[in-house]
């Protein structure tokens, strides 16, 4: 199953478009020795996982729902009778491996066992808020280096058809080693590290890839499969990428960040709210200002984040103080002081956001929306995702969980013109989180609800209904010129009617102070 | 007369001083020793320029000399003892006389100014540890910042019409601080003081006529070592650092500037002297340095009159110059640790005292680099504690010059901040920084006690926390050295021995000794006190307590802000209730410590 997800392309920086967890893979590919061995201590390790949720995770489901999960998982579409009830009186550890143990398919075997087990964790996950990721301390190390946009390595994506151990490069990253080198996207490796890599299975060229930086790779690449590779010697290093794009691409890594005809406005699109993100906005922002342009829209569409203290920081440069955003702990209420650096100080701003907008970019939208008046342009949020994951070690290096240990709030939380509580009913937003979880799953245990009982949506200001389509994937070849998008229209609509109105204010303001 | 006999002359004159110091600086008489030819360091902390001749004063810390040169002629005209430490320097308003701060005599040090020529003319004793001097506007009074006796001292001065019993100062008013000050600023046409704290991010608010203590208020941030007022008196600049316990000491998050950041803020004085409920209400923050070029410790804040703003970035050996018409600052290069700023008559030139190198920069700041560096004189050679001296203060230590040892542990002792760093063996569950004040002899080192020797807690800190290259065995040698020769901090008060003898039955009766035995008193072990970490740790090594009335936080994630509410509210370790006598003469003992 692993496999067959994986299926054409696995990128060398294997997460670039992190999913939020529900949304992708949930298992890293070095969750061996969590699945290995006899049932029964896989069944007292599924154990552990449990304790651990129950022990760490900010709103965690009872171990009864956990295992229940699980098992409806591997039983796909039909549970097998008496297994509510069964699930509903295990206590101890014994008992919670017997139920596993008499619930478990009885034609299992080899291979197909694997994959059960995988699906077991998958089933349990989603009944814990925010769902569960199991992943190496090695692969989480890079997650963590590609969260803060300092991935180490050659940077190059690779792609293999099924299992052929034919890899070639699918895109190189302009300011990566392997683009300065002059290695080329549709070309082959065939040498890795000075073994040839039809012997190696994709899992092992990465790691063979990867290394420290400053450390060296030998490879052999050449322009077709069977051709003969020239011999290329690459030091790896950081492989910066951007998190956040303007409206038009000029050349690679080259983007225009203003739009409008009339009257120029900023345009910027937030693709990872990563360790980058806030240095790269000062970058436009000093280009923007060097043009004369002093309003802007800040796409959120798409925008993704897994790290809290990059969100904070985000939300820290784009508001001027104004008190603490925190996250709701196990322990209580945590928060942090914005403090008063502020990009686009004073300058007029439009976000936008969709029904699908999530996570740290809805928690973001809300809060510019509150706290700086932004004009948030598109369609109501769901309020559906909004966790702050942290990583666990496993017992016995069974690798790292991630789980959702808090849950994005607001001190204050944000209501509508009419006084009451923007939030949405528990099925509205389960039907949301049903479909950012694109699985099966979800609707076979209320447990998911728990997650969906979310107070804080965003009410855009402008409201847009739209089927364009526009892509926000960062690694997509082609992008969109946004600059037809009927969002950004709106936005540079919404944005001028705030001009005049600011405009014709200023002027009856300095008329009465002079 | 050669120069090798003018020399010895010199060094005779010196040890003379040395015997004779307090009779000597009595007499009255032109400080006539010309130092200025002896090897020696000198460690320049403070300079002002004076006279229509542009004359450079600069006093020397390490020498106790005020040297005086000639920026025009690039020459050091004389170089005179006048103390043991000197800390800082201000220039009376009516252009003819000098004061100087000298932290180690406890003392201000009048000087009679007559072209290039010095006179001591009166000293003054203040509380331990005079490290800051601010003037008023109209120079009457004068502050001064004592660290160690964590109080300002206001000075009524009188220069030139003297009182009865020709005093030309007096202390008018002791304003006892809650935390150790340096660095100071009048606002409000002088009738504020703001305080800065020397280690963490307080600030206190005085009111310099009533010599009251109006508000002590959190900045977010700590190492306040630099402040000015700007635009006319309507800013108040602070450079500072942040550190952010959310974030890790790693790669990563040192590169964005996720864990430490240098910054320059623009406070409202407005607001701070109307001590609005928001510090920070109408104030702007500066990040200096940025990713792959950090800026370590900014310092001392220059405003110029063209409204230019210059920051020493001492750290780096660095001048931040703000540009002409972009936002940002130009950096330019000068010599180690600078320390002390002024700027030329015409606003031309910044002058810059290099305090590791003893010399001065002159910049040119239409041309926008140091068009020269002046060295204050020959320099002895270094002990292996003076280069580590050297290594302590050095942003280049840590990855792309972000921080130094000094940002977290400000001149060795502590910011008070949390840090999440691999000193207990894993992320997620940041600590205080530990003072290094009277740590060299406290070994093992680290909150978890993980660490049996100093070198190797160093070697980690460069390479870990820092992020830096690893450090040569000569290196690390020196740093220890360097580390060791830190003395613990003074107390604060005179010891109450009735109090202090009850407080120390109590601290037996309690078995406080069993952890914390004296002369150092702390253990080499860890123990269980019912203090946990995030990970659930709940094994600490116990900080020494000598000096821990210095101290302003309290255990490992500083839970507690007071000595007292270590007791009262944590009740760390107590085996019964304490009456408030008890707690007090418990506390009274500690603070003697």
């Amino acid at each position: 199953m692993l496999a067959s997800s994986v299926r054409l392309c696995a990128f060398l920086i294997a997460v670039l478009c992190a999913f939020p967890l529900l949304g992708g893979e949930p298992f890293g590919n070095s969750q061996g020795s969590l699945v290995d061995g006899e049932l029964p201590d896989f069944a007292r390790r599924a154990f552990q996982v449990t304790q651990l949720v129950l022990d760490k995770h900010a709103e965690p489901p009872t171990r009864q729902e956990m295992l229940l999960c699980g098992l409806i998982a591997v039983h796909a579409d039909h549970s097998p009778e008496g297994l509510s009830r069964a699930v509903s009186e295990v206590k101890t550890e014994d008992e919670f491996v017997q139920c596993l143990l008499r619930f478990w398919p009885t034609d299992s075997n080899g291979a197909g066992n694997t994959a059960l087990r995988h699906d077991f964790l998958r089933g349990l996950g989603l009944a814990a808020p925010g769902g569960l990721e199991f992943q190496s301390a090695k692969d989480i190390a890079v997650q963590r280096q590609l969260d803060a946009n300092r991935y180490v390595g050659i940077g190059i994506t690779l792609q293999s058809a099924n299992n052929a151990k034919i890899y070639q490069i699918g895109m190189t990253f302009p300011r990566g080693p392997a683009a300065k080198a002059g290695i080329k996207a549709g070309e082959y490796l065939i040498e890795v590290d000075g073994v040839k890599a039809e012997e190696l299975s994709l899992e092992q060229v990465v790691d063979r890839l990867r290394g420290p930086e400053g450390t060296t790779v030998p490879l052999g690449v050449a322009r077709k499969a069977d051709g003969k590779p020239r011999a290329v010697t690459l030091t790896r290093s950081v492989v910066p990428r951007q998190m956040v794009v303007g409206c038009r691409q000029l050349e690679p890594e080259k983007w225009d960040p203003v739009v409008g005809a009339e009257v120029p406005v900023g345009y910027l699109r937030i693709g990872e709210i990563g360790g980058s993100t806030v240095a790269e906005l000062r970058e436009y922002e000093a280009e923007l200002h060097a043009r004369q342009v002093d309003s802007l829209i800040l796409d959120l569409r798409g925008a993704h984040g897994r790290q809290l203290r990059h969100a904070l920081a985000l939300a820290d440069a784009l508001l001027d103080g104004g008190g603490a955003v925190g996250v709701r702990l196990r322990g209580g209420f945590k928060s942090a002081p914005l403090d008063r650096d502020c990009l686009f100080r004073d300058w007029p701003m439009a976000v936008l956001v969709t029904a699908d907008t999530n996570g740290f970019a809805e928690w973001l939208a809300g809060l510019l929306q509150q706290r700086r008046g932004a004009i948030v342009v598109g369609q109501q949020t769901t309020g559906a995702w909004r966790f702050v994951l942290s990583s666990v070690e496993l017992p016995d290096n069974w690798g790292v969980m991630t789980l959702a240990t808090g849950v994005l709030e607001h001190e204050n939380p944000p209501r509508n013109a009419a006084g009451r509580s923007l939030s949405t009913t528990v099925e509205n937003a389960a039907a949301a989180r049903r479909r950012i979880i694109g699985s099966h799953l979800s609707r076979l245990h209320p447990a998911v609800r728990k997650a969906a009982d979310a107070p804080y949506v965003v009410t855009p200001d402008v409201h847009v209904e739209s089927s364009h389509n526009e892509s926000f994937s960062l690694l997509s070849p082609r992008q969109p010129d946004l600059t037809q998008s009927p969002f950004v229209a709106s936005a540079i609509k919404a944005l001028a009617k705030a001009l005049g109105k600011a405009s014709s204010g200023k002027q009856a303001d300095s008329g009465k102070d002079q | 007369m050669t120069a090798a006999r003018r020399c010895n002359r010199c060094i005779v004159r010196l040890s003379l001083a040395a015997l004779s110091l307090g009779a000597l600086l009595r007499s009255a008489q032109p400080q006539e020793a010309d130092v200025s030819r002896t090897p020696r360091l000198r460690r320049p902390v403070a300079m002002v320029r004076q006279g229509d001749e542009e004359r450079l004063f600069v006093a020397n810390q390490q020498s106790g000399s005020i040297s005086v040169i000639d920026p025009g002629l690039n020459k050091i005209v004389a170089e005179y003892a006048v103390g043991r430490k000197l800390s800082d320097l201000v220039a009376l308003r009516d252009e003819q006389h000098l004061a100087a701060a000298d932290e180690a005599a406890g003392q201000l040090i009048l000087l009679q100014r007559r072209g290039a020529t010095l006179k001591e003319l009166e000293r003054l004793d203040v509380p331990a540890a005079p490290v800051g001097l601010e003037l008023s506007d109209d120079g009457g009074q004068l502050a001064a910042a004592c660290l160690w006796g964590r109080c300002v001292a206001l000075v009524d001065l009188v220069v030139g019409k003297q009182r009865a019993g020709g005093k030309n100062w007096r202390v008018a008013k002791i304003v006892e601080l809650p935390f150790a000050p340096r660095k100071m600023c009048f606002i409000a046409e002088s009738t504020k003081l703001v305080v800065a704290d020397a280690f963490g991010g307080r600030l206190a608010l005085v009111d310099a006529e009533q010599g009251k203590l109006l508000s002590v208020r959190d900045l977010p941030g700590h190492n306040l070592r630099g402040m000015t007022t700007a635009g006319g008196g309507r800013w108040l600049l602070i450079a500072h650092q942040t550190a952010s316990p959310l974030a890790r000491a790693d790669r990563e998050d040192i590169h964005w500037g996720a864990l430490l950041r240098n910054n320059l803020r623009w406070l409202s004085s407005e607001y701070v002297a109307g001590e609005h409920a928001d510090l920070l209400a109408a104030s702007r923050l500066e990040f200096l340095g940025g990713p792959d070029n950090g800026a370590a410790d900014p310092g001392e804040v220059l405003a110029l009159s063209d409204g230019r703003v210059a920051v020493a970035v001492s750290g780096v050996d660095a001048l931040l110059l703000s540009r002409d018409d972009a936002a940002g600052y130009q950096r330019i290069d000068v010599g180690r640790r600078p320390a002390a700023l002024a700027a030329s008559s015409d606003g031309q030139r910044i002058y810059v005292c290099n305090m590791l190198s003893d010399s001065l920069s002159v910049v040119d700041v239409s041309q926008r680099r140091a068009i020269a560096e002046l060295s204050l004189g020959p320099q002895s050679d270094l002990t292996l504690a003076e280069r580590g001296e050297l290594l302590f203060y050095d942003g280049r230590l840590s990855l792309e010059g972000w921080m130094s040892c000094h940002s977290c542990h400000p001149d060795g002792h502590t910011n008070n901040q949390l840090i999440d760093n691999l000193s207990d063996g894993s992320y997620g569950d940041p600590k205080r920084s530990l003072t290094l004040l009277g740590a060299g002899d406290t070994r093992p080192w680290a909150w978890n006690g993980g660490m049996p020797d100093i070198e190797r807690q160093l070697r980690l800190s460069i390479t870990s926390t820092m992020q830096g290259r690893d450090p040569t065995d000569e290196q690390i040698a020196a740093l220890a050295a360097f580390v060791r020769s830190l003395e613990p901090p003074p107390k604060i008060q005179p010891p109450d021995r009735n109090a202090v003898e009850a407080g120390q039955k109590l601290f037996d009766e309690l078995g406080c000794r069993n952890c914390h035995p004296p002369p150092s008193y702390t253990a080499p072990g860890v123990f269980d006190v019912g203090l946990s970490d995030e990970h659930g740790r709940h094994e600490f090594n116990p900080p020494s307590l000598r000096g821990v009335s210095q101290r302003d936080r309290y255990f490992h994630d500083n839970r507690a802000a007071t000595l007292d509410s270590v007791f009262s509210k944590h009740k760390h370790q107590l085996k019964r209730e304490l009456s408030e006598e008890q707690l007090a003469a418990l506390v009274t003992f500690l603070r003697s410590l």
